[in-house]
């Protein structure tokens, strides 16, 4: 190899070293070469945070404060329950909108987002869940203690495969919902007094046609029951459902 | 035309107390006929407050 080529050789790799350092963050400026290596150790080397989602089928969190911010997107890539995934000890006073993106048919949705005996929450107010829950076999107190809580949306949640009550407590803001499938046990909805038109008719119609089987029941706030129309009472009962309110 | 007779029992709680089958309170009840109206019971506020403060 020439010596003319030696040279444009070694000014192509000198320039592409330059720009691999710089697009790391570091502007090299007018350095000559020999400054590139200590460049090159100001580099940061943060790296890249561990992917949880790719890692854990089975997340916990339970304080929402260190995420830091308001809106919070979880994607749980080879999770195969949600199982407490949010199961709050402390007081959140940061996240107002969680997002939970799960690509596979998880088997649980007990206690989802929920908090310990004692604890509320009073900030989340959009909970959306984009995730196929055909499957889960337990949902009790899968959304339960979110106070402030106003919209759970994403895929309308699919009681169809529980095999418990489900229990909804103490979601006293909860105006819309939508469930889908065919809802075969108990389900309690106490505080929820402020559903909308369409989250009730989601609920009506996802419950299942039992008659000729044992009747289960569904519980809505009395404020709830009371605009119920005479249809949709006629509806619920026709279906071998208890109402209460 | 479509006709349709829908039969239910109502149960209502006299005033300051609530319904319940032991497991679910309320101050109403709808029944489908073929329920049986007898599992419900009235109960009042004492035993009422007494559920919801073990639920939480």
């Amino acid at each position: 190899m020439s010596i003319a080529n030696e040279i444009q050789r070694l000014q192509t790799a000198k320039a592409n070293i330059r720009a691999a350092i710089e697009n790391k963050g570091v502007t090299v400026g007018d350095g000559t070469i020999d400054t590139y290596a200590a460049k090159i150790g100001e580099i940061s080397g943060g790296g890249e945070g561990v992917d949880l989602g790719k890692l854990c089928s089975n997340i916990r969190f339970e304080n929402l404060n260190v995420f830091g911010e308001s809106e919070i997107v979880v994607d749980l890539e080879i999770a195969s329950s949600l199982e407490k995934t949010f199961y709050l000890n402390a007081e959140n006073t940061t996240v107002e909108h969680i997002t939970v993106n799960c690509p596979n048919k998880i088997k649980s949705l007990l206690g989802f987002c929920d908090c310990v005996s004692g604890v509320y929450d009073y900030k989340v107010k959009h909970i959306t869940l984009n995730c196929d829950t055909a499957d889960a076999t337990d949902a009790d107190y899968c959304f339960d203690r979110f106070r402030e809580l106003e919209i759970i949306d994403g895929t309308p949640i699919d009681f169809s495969s529980c095999t418990r009550q489900i229990r909804m407590y103490y979601l006293n803001a909860l105006r819309e919902v939508r469930f889908k499938g065919t809802l075969k046990q108990n389900i309690r909805l106490d505080e929820s007094g402020q559903l909308s038109d369409e989250s009730i008719e989601s609920i009506i119609a996802a419950l299942a046609d039992l008659s000729g089987q044992s009747s289960c029941s569904i519980r809505f706030n009395s404020a709830i029951g009371n605009k119920l129309t005479d249809t949709q009472k006629a509806t619920i009962t026709a279906k071998n459902w208890t109402l209460v309110y | 035309m479509k006709r349709e007779t829908i039969k239910q029992i109502i149960l209502t709680a006299d005033e300051g107390k609530y319904l319940t089958n032991g497991e679910t309170y309320g101050k109403t009840v709808v029944l489908p006929e073929s329920a049986n109206a007898n599992e419900w019971y009235e109960v009042g506020e004492e035993e009422y407050n007494k559920n919801i403060a073990k639920e939480e």
